[in-house]
This record gives structure tokens, C-alpha cells and sequence, in this order.
């Protein structure tokens, strides 16, 4: 009798220990979460509209270049990098971004913005180093089209879905 | 035997004890281990608009043609022809198929002027338009593309019409075809 009890208190004491681990991890994913979320990566200056409406005859249209749209980032604990992906599924003309104004880290080269493309390096060697809690850059896109790509009254505009990721490098 | 049993269920106890304990630590380091890779991600719209634009030029304001004594065979009242290629017409069109039409101010003309898009790098050239006051295709078939074609225009005259100057001003035009 003495056997059948003893055996029933550990049962409800691996039960309660099983709660109680369900509940820290809880709070601790919830707390990381959090922190996470305050102080990663932000686009302030919200939504961008392009637009090309010139062109020389035996040329080319006129690129547009558009600098009002800025990316802030934070100083995190290891080297990071800032990653750029567009989806754009019925993308006909051209999208082209440059990080400028870098401080922080270093720029990467051009990326030209393609639908599904696989996320590429924006701004890579963002030192972890105290000194610094955050940094804005400017983000410079560059619109064109030739000719043979058409207009939009016929093919629709180019809706970017642009996303910028920070990460451990 | 019976000590080796119960050393046996010791361990299974122990290990049974230990279970919740790995949980919390697999648990906790999961995500740990994500955010040690990515620490956020934002996105925003970028809308690239192209408006529809359809452009023509000339690379050159003028071009003169003279008939002259060179120009003419005796006994024939037929003078020229006179041929100049010194032009070419650009264009840039970003819409589905368009053609080019050319016409002249000139009502009366006293001499003949004919004018043919030579070796046109996008779209079908139409025949040697005679040049009056009706707008005549050029260039047919020119869908979205940039391009250039050499003017090619040939001057000819009657000795009877006698001498004189036309002054033409031409028009091109980008119409749907």
C-alpha cells in the first residue's frame, strides 16, 4: 500500500515539473521575442511610388532615382548583416537599390531587385562593438525600363514587395 | 538479484526525473538559436510606374536638294533625280504596334519629292512615299522598341516647270497601326 502511494507522488511530481518547464520556456521565448522585436530593423518612411515618364527617341526612357526611403537598424551582440528579397510576380521592368550613407557596416554593390530572387547581402560587417545603438541609411532605388519593356497602361505597374533582414553574418 | 533490480528502477527513476529538465533546455535553446540567426525582418512596397511614351526625331532641323545643270539630260524635260540620305529618323515607342506616317505643309509644290525609310533597324519600311498633304504610312509594323532608319529623299523635276523653291515642312507621326 505504502509502495502504490509513493509511486503515485512521483507521478505528480514529474507532472509539475512538466508544467513548470512549459511555462519558463514560455516566458522565456515570449521575453526573447520581445526583445527581438524592439530595436531590429525598420523601414520609416513607409511605402515608395516610381514613376518614368520621359524618354529620348533612340534612346531609352529616363531612369528614375528615388532617396526618400531610409532603413534603420540596431547594434546587435554579434556581427550582422542587412539581406534584401523582392517579390514582384509580374515584375516587367527594372528595380535597382544601393545602400548609401552607410556608417555602420559596409554596402554591398547594387542589387537589382528580381521576383523570387534568393535574399542577397545589402549591408554586410555590421560591427557588434558598443559606441553606436543604431544607424539610418539611405536607401536609393533606381527605376528603368527600355522601350521593348512596355508601359504600364498595358502591363500594370511593378508592385515591389521588398524585405530587409537583419541577421548574424 | 534483488539489489540489481532495484539499482535498475534507481536509474530508470533518475532518468525519468531528468526528462523535463533536457525538455526546458532543448526548449530554450530552440529559440535562442533562432534569433541567433535572424533578428528581424521589415518590408515595404516600392511601385515602379511607366507611362506610356512615344517619341520621334529628326537628326537634323533641314536638309536642301538642288537640281541643278549636273542634274539634267538633254532633250529629256525630265531633271534628277537628286538623292539625299544626310537624315535619319529616331524614335522611341513603349507601346504595342504603332506605325509612322509623313506628310508636307506644302499644298502646291511646283517640283516632286519622294522620301523612303532605308534600312529601318525595327519594323517593315513602306514603299517611296511622293510627299503631299495626306499623311502616308513609312514605317509600318513598329511595336515597343528604339530605333533609327535613314531618310532617303529623292528630289526630281520638269525642265518645263521652270525654276523655283519648295519649302517643305514635313510631319512624322506615331499612330496606332
Amino acid at each position: 500500500m505504502d509502495t502504490i502511494k509513493r509511486v503515485d507522488g512521483n507521478r505528480g511530481r514529474r507532472g509539475l515539473e512538466l508544467i513548470l518547464s512549459a511555462v519558463l520556456t514560455m516566458l522565456v521565448f515570449l521575453v526573447s521575442e520581445a526583445t527581438a522585436q524592439n530595436g531590429t530593423i525598420t523601414i520609416p518612411n513607409g511605402n515608395i511610388t516610381m514613376n518614368i515618364t520621359t524618354g529620348a527617341a533612340g534612346s531609352q526612357p529616363v531612369a528614375d532615382i528615388d532617396v526618400t526611403g531610409t532603413l534603420r537598424y540596431w547594434r546587435k551582440a554579434a556581427i550582422a548583416k542587412v539581406t534584401v528579397g523582392t517579390s514582384c510576380p509580374t515584375q516587367a521592368f527594372t528595380l535597382k537599390v544601393l545602400a548609401t550613407g552607410v556608417v555602420r557596416g559596409v554596402a554591398a554593390p547594387q542589387v537589382t531587385l528580381t521576383d523570387g530572387m534568393l535574399a542577397v547581402d545589402f549591408i554586410t560587417s555590421i560591427p557588434s562593438a558598443a559606441g553606436w545603438t543604431s544607424a539610418t541609411i539611405t536607401l536609393q532605388y533606381t527605376a528603368s525600363a527600355t522601350f521593348a519593356q512596355g508601359n504600364s497602361a498595358e502591363l500594370g505597374n511593378d508592385v515591389h514587395t521588398i524585405t530587409y533582414t537583419l541577421q548574424v553574418q | 538479484m534483488t539489489r540489481s533490480l532495484t539499482s535498475f528502477r534507481k536509474s530508470t527513476a533518475l532518468k525519468k526525473s531528468l526528462m523535463p529538465l533536457a525538455l526546458f533546455v532543448v526548449l530554450i535553446a530552440f529559440p535562442r538559436s533562432v534569433n541567433a540567426q535572424v533578428y528581424g525582418s521589415r518590408t515595404h512596397t516600392v511601385t515602379v510606374n511607366v507611362a506610356t511614351i512615344n517619341n520621334l526625331a529628326v537628326s537634323a532641323g533641314s536638309t536642301s536638294l538642288t537640281i541643278g545643270a549636273a542634274n539634267v539630260t538633254a532633250g529629256q524635260n525630265l531633271m534628277g533625280p537628286v538623292v539625299n540620305t544626310a537624315t535619319s529618323l529616331l524614335w522611341g515607342i513603349n507601346s504595342s504596334l504603332k506605325k509612322v506616317t509623313v506628310r508636307t505643309n506644302l499644298v502646291a509644290p511646283k517640283f516632286t519629292l519622294k522620301v523612303l525609310a532605308v534600312a529601318p533597324t525595327q519594323g517593315t519600311a513602306s514603299a517611296e512615299v511622293t510627299l503631299n498633304t495626306t499623311d502616308k504610312d513609312f514605317l509600318i509594323n513598329l511595336g515597343r522598341s528604339s530605333g533609327t532608319c535613314t531618310l532617303q529623299y529623292t528630289g526630281t523635276a520638269l525642265a518645263s516647270t521652270g525654276t523655283g523653291t519648295d519649302s517643305h515642312t514635313l510631319t512624322f507621326s506615331i499612330v496606332v497601326q
